[in-house]
């Protein structure tokens, strides 16, 4: 029975060495893939850094980034969920002709998933950027840099994008109203 | 008339009452409890990674320069979702829409390309 007990102790540490491993989201760069081969040396003959300061700049980089991430999403949801849609609910519910604001709100929303998966994209590269080993494998360093770099714009695309669509709301809104007011006055006229 | 079962006191028995015995089952039940928490843990940082969350996490390593200037905003109401669309209505919404458009408008210039170019970043490539 003793040995048992410690069969099933035996294990269960195991396990859970195992699970410890396997769960740990940082990924150790493999110190044989991704260093350039012979024949793509072409591609950069030097690439001088310090790798310090540059890892130092991406942190910095990184941690605002993350600011960012949180006070800009926060409002682009409060946007959304409570004003666009809680003010295209309420054209619904009063039966007016809402369908461009509903087009547009629809979009934002596309725009703001998107700018979600990017930014988190994104975001795994970049902590792996920082993880990766600088000294030994530079030009693969770089390449890492600039692959990052294309996902960070993209979320700047988005992030335009997102304002655009904002704007593009706003001037639907401004139609909508104009077209409120014509209609409260049509109706008085008609009274009248 | 009543039998009473005797037990001969052979020195096996002698040794099985003065070494306590640990139940199986007990073993089992601790271990089970690791491993269905260790399971647990597992499928919970799984889903905080896969959900996006981590991201908007400022508790994590890395992020502790930034973390005090995330300020607590104030709660934003809205407008409700249920009543007329009037005139009161219209310029809520414009006075509110206007006053989220413009905090996001001055980051507009958040996630620039240009902090990330080979001369910010000090790499000189031949």
């Amino acid at each position: 029975m003793k040995r048992i007990s410690l069969l099933i102790v035996a294990a269960v540490v195991s396990l859970s060495v195992f699970a410890g491993v396997s769960g740990a989201p940082a990924r150790a760069v493999d110190s044989e893939q991704g260093q350039l081969k012979p024949g793509d040396t072409s591609i950069y003959n030097l690439v001088r850094m310090d790798c310090l300061a540059v890892k130092f700049k991406l942190s910095k980089i990184h941690q605002e980034d993350g600011l960012l991430r949180v006070t800009l999403g926060q409002t682009y949801e409060t946007t959304s969920s409570k004003l666009m849609a809680r003010f295209n609910a309420r054209i619904v519910e009063n039966r007016l002709d809402g369908a461009e604001l509903i087009g547009i709100a629809a979009d934002y929303e596309n725009a703001l998933d998107t700018f979600r998966d990017n930014y988190q994209k994104y975001e795994i590269e970049m902590n792996s950027l920082m993880k990766a080993d600088c000294q030994s494998q530079r030009q693969t360093y770089y390449l890492s840099i600039d692959s990052t770099r294309q996902l960070r714009n993209q979320v700047n695309a988005d992030v335009q994008n997102l304002n655009k669509i904002l704007g593009e709301y706003y001037d639907a809104f401004g139609e909508f109203r104009t077209s409120i007011k014509d209609d409260q006055e049509q109706k008085s006229n008609d009274e009248a | 008339m009543m039998k009473h079962d005797t037990e001969i006191a052979t020195p096996s028995v002698v040794e099985s009452v003065k070494r306590p015995q640990m139940k199986p089952q007990f073993a089992v039940l601790i271990a089970g409890s690791i491993v269905l928490s260790m399971l647990l843990v597992i499928v919970s940082m799984y889903l905080y990674n896969e959900s996006g969350a981590a991201q908007l996490d400022l508790s994590r390593p890395g992020y502790q320069d930034v973390r005090s200037q995330a300020q607590v905003t104030e709660r934003f109401d809205g407008i409700d979702s249920a009543g007329e669309v009037n005139d009161r209505t219209l310029e809520r919404f414009d006075e509110l829409y206007s006053e989220q458009q413009a905090k996001i408008l001055k980051q507009k210039d958040g996630f620039a390309p240009a902090v990330m170019r080979d001369d910010a970043l000090d790499i000189k490539v031949e």
